[in-house]
């Protein structure tokens, strides 16, 4: 509903309809409940917290996906919610069941970590902030409003500067200091920007009518000017060039399990935010294409080559994710619901191949007490369970088959394929070209660290738990949708098909 | 006071924020910088509001960027203060150890 037509209506009936619309919002109410939960149970107990925090949390995951799969049930196209804040559609009720599994996993990474586990579960802290960040980015793809945007992208930045910072060390305080500054900046010109395209349209309701019609009738510079500011944003969540400078430092820094949320649920979500706004802001003066274009290809690009020549693995990870980036958004470039299918596909798959590098990464410093790839060596002929693990969630990286990973390049490169045939725009041929040469480079340092477990002799004699096989067997847990996804890839495409992508709300 | 000024008034903070982000080495002062960019996009943001009279949802706008701010500079300064404890210096430059 417009906020316009609100206005006349009188307050008994605005009442009811958010208190109608509160029932949709039922699994962020569920999140926000456990965080409550969360802070009270460790106010009230003094000692041996942990497994009772471990409790909370996972009971409040698992009822908040049975909410979010009786959502997708009962929600077919887009919906308004509280005056057309929020805008709920089966896009967002997948993503969130995908980052709740994301966080599950990241917890079950946690406590598998050996001594950070005592960090982790040791008061609320973390996971307050953990569950914070998960409510930011749920409520990140739900909405269309300029300032619902603006304060769930504060929401999950404020989490992830504390995530950061939380746990004791010299590296993390700096790294904490960076992340600050760079996305306080980014936020700031972002809101400048929005504040501009509130001038011009005069609502900040991006699926408002005025706002559609309002923003053709605005001269090509300041609205490009609006828009590289916003962008910028969003960008720096998405962690894309040319924002992307500060996500190396944290990701060294960081404790592993919160690198491989932050790698995942702001990025997804923000994905999404760019998608709503690039499609709604639909004026021939803006050549989207030709600008996501570049911006992909020069993500593509730096991260894969940067990679190269990292000598820590949470690092390379980190420029790897640059990369990723780049390729989630070939699957907004091609501007089509194949496009969009497929860039949905790569965003579920790489979640899972995150999820799983850094389980394993998480595994390996447990075994050896740093990431560098020099203590990595010969660590396979002691951990060969592992060690293929690695090798396979590296090849699904890569994007080789027998992987999941194979199929989302797959389907995100043949949409752009299609769109280039439909309209035949230079640009995205470039993005086909580096898209291809970028997977040859990716080769090379993914596949570094397989070779550096299996084909090196130890340098120093290396003390082992004796933890393999249950590691292995939570490893393999999260390993295996990836290959699954290969074979039967059909059934998550099935899953796909019944998303309408569609952002007008009728 | 005509619109223009208002305008111009947030465009001048705004550049003056991002300078001083660019230019001062203290970490509090590149804090102090981003607060002003913050309160020109609230100077822009009121201004433009007056076209809105209905819905007013530019100044609900900067009343929430208002009290965003102030969570992230309570943030940002106790990361400060951490910063401080283990480099002695609040110095963007010397705060460089991760590198590669």
């Amino acid at each position: 509903m417009l906020i316009s037509q609100l206005q006349h209506s009188g307050l008994k009936e605005k009442l009811a309809s958010t208190s109608q619309d509160l029932w949709a919002l039922l699994p962020e109410i569920v999140i926000v409940s456990t965080i409550i939960l969360l802070v009270v149970f460790d106010l009230i107990f003094k000692k041996n917290k942990s497994i009772g925090l471990a409790a909370i949390a996972f009971a409040g995951l698992a009822y908040c996906f049975v909410l979010t799969i009786q959502q997708w049930h009962s929600v077919e196209s887009s919906k308004a919610l509280m005056s057309g804040l929020l805008n709920l559609n089966r896009l967002s009720i997948f993503l969130k069941g995908g980052f709740i599994i994301g966080l599950t996993m990241a917890l079950i990474t946690a406590i598998r970590s050996g001594d950070l586990q005592k960090d982790f579960f040791k008061s609320s802290e973390i996971l307050v902030m953990l569950f914070g960040l998960l409510l930011g980015a749920s409520f990140m793809t739900l909405s269309s409003n300029l300032l619902m945007i603006y304060i769930s992208i504060e929401v999950v930045s404020i989490c992830s500067y504390i995530l950061t910072g939380l746990t004791k060390g010299r590296k993390k305080a700096e790294a904490a200091m960076k992340y600050l500054i760079y996305g306080a900046v980014a936020s700031a010109i972002m809101l400048y920007g929005m504040s501009w395209l509130y001038g011009f349209t005069g609502t900040l309701n991006l699926t408002d009518q005025s706002f559609a019609i309002a923003i053709t009738q605005i001269p090509q510079l300041p609205l490009s000017i609006a828009c590289v500011m916003v962008m910028g944003g969003f960008l720096f969540k998405l962690g894309a060039f040319p924002l992307h400078i500060w996500s190396p430092d944290v990701y060294e820094a960081t404790p592993t399990p919160i690198v491989a949320v932050f790698s995942v649920l702001p990025k997804l979500a923000a994905l999404v935010i760019i998608f709503k706004f690039v499609n709604l802001i639909n004026t021939p003066l803006i050549d989207w294409e030709l600008w996501i274009g570049i911006l992909a290809i020069a993500s593509m690009t730096v991260g894969n080559f940067s990679a190269l020549w990292q000598k820590d693995i949470k690092r390379m990870l980190a420029y790897s994710s640059i990369a990723h980036a780049g390729f989630l958004l070939v699957g907004i470039l091609a501007f089509s619901s194949s496009g969009n299918q497929a860039m949905l596909f790569y965003g579920s798959v790489y979640l899972m191949m995150n999820f799983g590098a850094f389980y394993l990464v998480q595994i390996l410093e447990r075994q050896t007490g740093d990431t560098s790839f020099q203590s990595m060596k010969g660590l396979g002929i002691k951990l060969p369970l592992i060690a293929s693990l690695v090798l396979v969630v590296m090849i699904a990286l890569t994007g080789l088959p027998p992987t999941a990973g194979f199929n989302g390049k797959l389907y995100i490169f043949s949409a752009l394929w299609e769109s280039y045939q439909a309209d035949g725009h230079d640009i995205l041929i470039w993005v086909f070209v580096f898209g291809l040469l970028n997977t040859v480079v990716a080769l090379f340092y993914y596949l570094k660290l397989p070779y550096l477990l299996f084909f090196k002799t130890p340098q120093s004699e290396i003390s082992l738990d004796n933890k393999e096989i249950s590691d292995a067997l939570v490893g393999t847990l999260f390993v295996l949708p990836l290959l699954l996804l290969f074979f039967r890839s059909d059934w998550f495409v099935g899953l796909m098909n019944s998303i309408n992508f569609e952002l007008w709300i009728p | 006071m005509p619109f223009d000024y208002l305008l111009i008034l947030g465009a001048f903070l705004f550049c003056v924020g991002l300078f001083v982000v660019v230019t001062r080495k203290n970490a509090i002062l590149v804090l102090i910088g981003i607060e002003l960019m913050l309160n020109a996009a609230n100077i822009n943001l009121i201004a433009f509001s007056s076209f809105d009279p209905n819905a007013l949802q530019g100044q609900i706008f900067s009343l929430f960027i208002i009290t965003v701010a102030a969570a992230e500079a309570a943030v940002g300064l106790s990361i400060v203060v951490k910063v401080y404890k283990h480099f002695q210096t609040a110095d963007l430059d010397k705060i460089n150890e991760l590198k590669g």
